[in-house]
């Protein structure tokens, strides 16, 4: 129970005011005079206090004035000190560890426990963290527009038409395959999960086997596949996994032009004032350099790469180490990184870039954008903190 | 979409202000300290005025007449009024006697230990710089240069260089915060009325203590007491106002976005 | 006279400058850190070819505290194959010796070093420690540290850029709520790391190495002769070879781990007293050649000469307050003298990490902090405490050069109750 404060505070002010009147009530008392009438404000105050107090008391007075002043920025610092409100100390994660499946994983460790037998099929109360329905069923076909308002078990396959909305999570033991414009929260797979067309993912997805988007997916916060993860055009993401990561192939031979002169939409444009490779040349160690560096067609890089500027690679070009480079790093097609690849801003990895190898983990992040292109495969994760997209 | 996104916060590693706080900081800056400091700078002779006819009222009540009022032009400011009082010297013996509890007080205070030190360094700098003083005239007092005019000329000019560093001070540490505009001012205006009591009373303080006690008193107190004792109450009134404002903001998604 | 007066003057207006200019860089790296891009997410990356590690915990007399930190190294998620720990008993008298033997029976990758001979300190144990380290990269811990289960991998990872030579992460006092001086040491270990280290990332200039909750690539430091035996922070003066030889020193606010903060002031004063000493060596040694390296941009190079300088101001500010004095009493006192005691007092009343207080705020902002922030007037207190043990480690810096004379590393007392 708190402890009452007021009483303690209603006592030490009512004491004051008393000692306060206790001061000056005999002095106003025993005033001669009066002050003048026609003096400005300030002045009439003067006089008033000169006729209240006498020194030495007004010299104690100003101290103890001075003196509270000083020692009043302290009061909160004080209660604070005593009585204090940040009493943890900040917390740090003693378990934290990068893994790919973080979500779905906290998720199910909560909900396992307490599903009981999924065998039933009902609708039960579990408490996870509040209390949550949960409706488990075996095997099912759902293909007239439906919204599930609670969590969902699927003990085996599930097969959906278009439109329907998951609130909650889904968690299918068996394999998933979802239609078009499918809106869901999260998802867990034991097999393999398709996700139609415009299929709108908020927050996870995992699948221990292969996962398919169609295109125009909205990919949620993280999606995580143990084999295959393959994506179709237009699709938007934040964090991918996969063995590999691989992106549909283009529909279209060529990106539309856009009109206008900017010679951006005609063609990859790359600013050479920095270094660049010939094309057709090997270098056998890192390069490292202050500005932009261009990788000629068909070079190779016998080691990894880190620049201040930019970092493109034209057709062809193999890097068999890691690629960081602060401003953004553009591949054009066919391009082969050994490594991973970072950049604080932009990553575009063109058609048929190849990131990592079979049997590998590796990275591709670009903090503020990534985009890959149809034909990219990447062996391992692809993560963006603002905006991932598919393009063609 | 028609499912429910719970918001994400991100951990502390990694999170900033968002776009829409930071595109206004320029601006907020001037804006908060530029009014104050224009301020200060116009009302500077009716402050003073009011500020040195308190003093005056004060102190004569202990000297009498002798307290007198004068003013002298300053450039930008305009008139800045001062006090005049007859001031005394310290005798020898009171010299010898003040050096020699100063000594005793430094060793005393610098062989303490524990949180008591931080505490007893000051006090320690404080008689370092009486030492030096009650030094000062014992062997050579006809040098010293200051009379309560002068001391007042001092303190009321660094009075002035602190009511115009204050603005700036708070600006430059409320700049990045994500309330409003006039709550910042707020802040500062507040600040600003604690240092013009806070100064009043120091004031009147000081050219009692150096009209009663002599002048050896006045190093000490301009350089210990004057500017440090200021950031007390600068320092106390942000980390209130941030305390306040780290709570509002703490869960709010508006204004926090991810690296 | 008119000389002295003239000396006297210049010095002051050389302090208010110097004292600007910390002012300006500090509320540039706050509004950094809260407003500018945040260069961050290396730990991120997932890579399967992890390098091999050694972790090395150097010991004397941490009986109190081994166990605590072997037994978080012995569940660490990393590759065992390529994973080790050398904890280097240094000459201990207590309880180490056997904790760590106890240890090493138990886990293989556990391999203790024992001296009883040569010279003490860190840097002589680190030094003898790498001759025999597999790792190619080498992680460092104090004894009184927790490090949570993902550091090591989330630290090693950060070395697949290939001009990284040293990752520093962030340090988390876990007995900040102990006493008054932890509870502001926790104020200032958020400013100094949530806001000085990350804003110095962002903006490319210069973030510390800190000897502890960070590792460096073996093979350079044994290029490089190891660690200098008679420096007291090892860690500064590693920082400064590593750049000056252009490889970089990577921050990352997101790798943190635990750490204990002395809860004694005359400790705390002992230890910033070693830090001053320390740090000022490394200045006489290492400005001439940062501001020589080719590998360092101007900026860059004007940054590190503040960052070297730091530790020296405190010694300044007080010849600064004699200036004061003198000027008072030669009735020489303009505004701009009196400004300087506020100035510098308001603006460095956290010299631990040399945080104005408007920085504190902004890193508590950051961190989440509602109420500790409050106890901010209670730092005024250390300002000249700060001081005078900082001027004194400096002052020990200049007799040392003058003298030729050299320092005994001292460990900080711990205070974990077993």
């Amino acid at each position: 129970m708190a402890k009452n404060r007021t009483l303690p505070k209603i006592i030490t002010a009512g004491a004051g005011f008393l000692l306060f009147l206790a001061i000056i009530v005999p002095r106003v008392i025993a005033a001669d005079g009066e002050p003048s009438q026609m003096l400005p404000f300030h002045e009439k105050f003067l006089q008033f206090m000169q006729y209240i107090f006498t020194v030495p008391e007004l010299f104690w007075l100003l101290v103890l004035v001075m003196a509270a002043m000083i020692v009043l920025p302290f009061y909160a610092a004080i209660r604070e000190l005593l009585h204090p409100r940040d009493i943890q100390a900040q917390t740090v994660d003693m378990e934290y560890t990068k893994e790919f499946r973080y979500f779905e994983r906290a998720f199910l460790e909560k909900l396992c426990p307490v599903i009981g037998d999924v065998t039933i099929s009902d609708v039960r109360v579990v408490m996870l963290s509040k209390t949550e329905k949960i409706e488990v069923s075996g095997a099912r076909r759902v293909m007239d527009p439906r919204t599930f308002e609670t969590i969902v078990y699927v003990n085996g396959d599930i097969e959906t038409g278009v439109g329907i909305v998951f609130e909650k999570e889904l968690i299918v033991a068996g394999s998933a395959q979802l239609g078009h414009d499918t809106l869901l929260r999260a998802i867990s797979v034991r097999g393999s999960l398709t996700l139609g067309r415009r299929a709108s993912l908020s927050r996870w997805a995992g699948a221990d086997g292969d996962i398919t988007a169609g295109d125009e997916c909205i990919l949620g916060v993280q999606v995580v596949s143990g084999k295959t993860l393959l994506l179709g055009q237009g699709c938007l993401f934040k964090s991918l996994s996969g063995a590999p990561i691989q992106i549909a192939p283009s529909h279209s031979e060529r990106p539309a032009i856009v009109p206008g002169g900017d010679i951006r939409s005609h063609a990859w444009y790359i600013n050479r004032d920095g270094f660049s490779l010939p094309p057709g040349v090997t270098v056998e160690k890192d390069i490292i350099a202050k500005t932009n560096i261009v990788v000629g067609a068909g070079s190779r890089v016998r080691g990894s790469i880190t620049a201040s500027g930019t970092v493109g690679l034209e057709a062809g070009a193999v890097v068999e180490g890691s690629i960081f480079a602060e401003s953004g790093v553009l591949t054009a097609q066919d391009c082969r990184i050994g490594g991973d690849i970072f950049s604080q801003h932009q990553i575009l990895l063109g058609s048929g870039t190849i990131v990592g190898e079979p049997g590998s983990v590796r990275s591709v992040i670009g903090k503020d954008k990534l985009f890959l292109s149809g034909g990219v495969i990447i062996y391992g994760t692809a993560f963006s903190e603002r905006d991932g997209e598919v393009i063609p | 979409m028609t499912i429910a996104k719970d918001i994400m916060y991100c951990h502390r590693a990694y999170r900033k202000l968002s776009e829409r706080i930071r595109s206004r900081q320029l601006f907020d800056f001037f804006a908060m300290s530029l009014p104050f400091v224009a301020l200060i700078i116009f009302l500077t002779p009716t402050i003073l005025y009011f500020f040195n006819a308190a003093a005056q009222h004060f102190l004569r009540l202990s000297f009498g007449n002798s307290v007198g009022v004068v003013n002298t032009p300053y450039p930008l400011f305009g008139n800045l009024s001062l006090i005049v009082l007859m001031g005394s010297y310290p005798t020898p013996l009171y010299c010898v006697g003040l050096s020699l509890v100063s000594i005793i007080g430094v060793v005393v205070l610098m062989s303490m230990r524990g949180i008591a030190r931080s505490v007893s360094v000051y006090v320690s700098f404080v008689l370092l710089i009486t030492l030096i003083s009650s030094l000062f005239f014992l062997f050579t007092p006809e040098r010293f240069p200051y009379n309560i005019e002068g001391f007042s000329d001092l303190y009321i000019k660094t009075e002035l260089g602190i009511w115009c560093t204050i603005p700036l001070i708070l600006s430059m540490s409320l700049l990045m915060l994500p309330s409003s505009l006039a709550e910042r001012m707020g802040i500062i205006a507040l600040a600003l009325l604690y240092s013009l009591i806070f100064g009043l009373a120091r004031y009147v303080i000081f050219l009692y203590i150096i009209g009663h006690y002599s002048y050896v008193y006045m190093a000490p107190m301009f350089i210990a007491f004057d500017p440090p004792l200021d950031t007390i109450y600068i320092v106390g009134i942000y980390s209130i106002y941030m305390s306040i404002v780290s709570k509002r903001y703490r869960k709010d998604s508006d204004i926090w976005q991810c690296s | 006279m008119a000389m002295l007066l003239i000396l006297l003057r210049a010095y002051m207006v050389f302090l208010i400058v110097v004292i600007l200019i910390y002012i300006l860089r500090h509320l540039i790296f706050s509004m950094n850190r809260l407003s500018g891009i945040q260069y961050t997410h290396y730990p991120d990356i997932m890579d399967s070819d992890l390098p091999s590690v050694t972790v090395m915990v150097p010991m004397h007399n941490e009986e109190k505290v081994a166990r605590n930190i072997l037994d978080l190294l012995s569940v660490i998620d990393y590759p065992q194959s390529l994973f080790e720990v050398i904890p280097i008993n240094d000459h201990s008298t207590d309880g180490t010796v056997a904790i760590l033997d106890q240890y090493a029976a138990k886990f293989p990758y556990i391999r203790p070093l024992h001296r009883s001979s040569g010279r003490r300190g860190k840097s002589a144990a680190l030094n003898e420690a790498l001759i025999r380290a597999r790792g190619d990269i080498i992680i460092l811990f104090d004894a009184d540290y927790l490090p949570p289960q993902g550091i090591v991998r989330s630290l090693a990872v950060c070395f697949k850029n290939p001009v990284v030579g040293a990752v520093m992460g962030r340090v988390i006092p876990e007995n900040a709520q102990t006493n008054l001086l932890t509870k502001l040491l926790a104020l200032e270990r958020s400013a100094g790391y949530q806001v000085d280290q990350q804003a110095r990332q962002n903006m490319h200039l210069i973030p510390q190495f800190g000897g502890t909750v960070g590792g460096f690539r073996k093979d350079i430091v044994r290029e490089l002769g190891g660690f200098s035996p008679d420096s007291l922070t090892e860690d500064t003066e590693l920082t400064f070879r590593l750049l000056i030889n252009g490889w970089q020193v990577l921050y990352n606010n997101r790798i943190e781990c635990y750490e204990e903060v002395p809860e004694d002031w005359d400790v705390r004063g002992r230890q910033i007293r070693r830090w001053a000493r320390g740090h000022c060596q490394v200045m006489f040694r290492y400005m001439g050649a940062m501001l020589r390296s080719a590998y360092l941009s101007p900026v860059t190079k004007f940054d590190g000469v503040l960052l070297l300088f730091i530790y020296l101001v405190p010694l300044l500010l007080m010849v600064g307050i004699a200036d004061a004095v003198t000027l008072f009493f030669l009735d020489q006192v303009r505004l701009l003298d009196s400004m300087f005691i506020f100035l510098a007092v308001a603006m460095f009343n956290i010299f631990g990490n040399f945080a104005p207080f408007y920085q504190v705020g902004t890193a508590s902002f950051l961190d989440g902090f509602t109420d500790r922030i409050r106890l901010l007037p209670f730092v005024l207190f250390n300002f000249l405490f700060n001081m005078l043990y900082t001027a004194h480690g400096s002052f020990d810096a200049i007799i040392d050069i003058l003298f030729g004379r050299t320092g005994l590393w001292q460990k900080t007392e711990r205070f974990r109750k077993s």
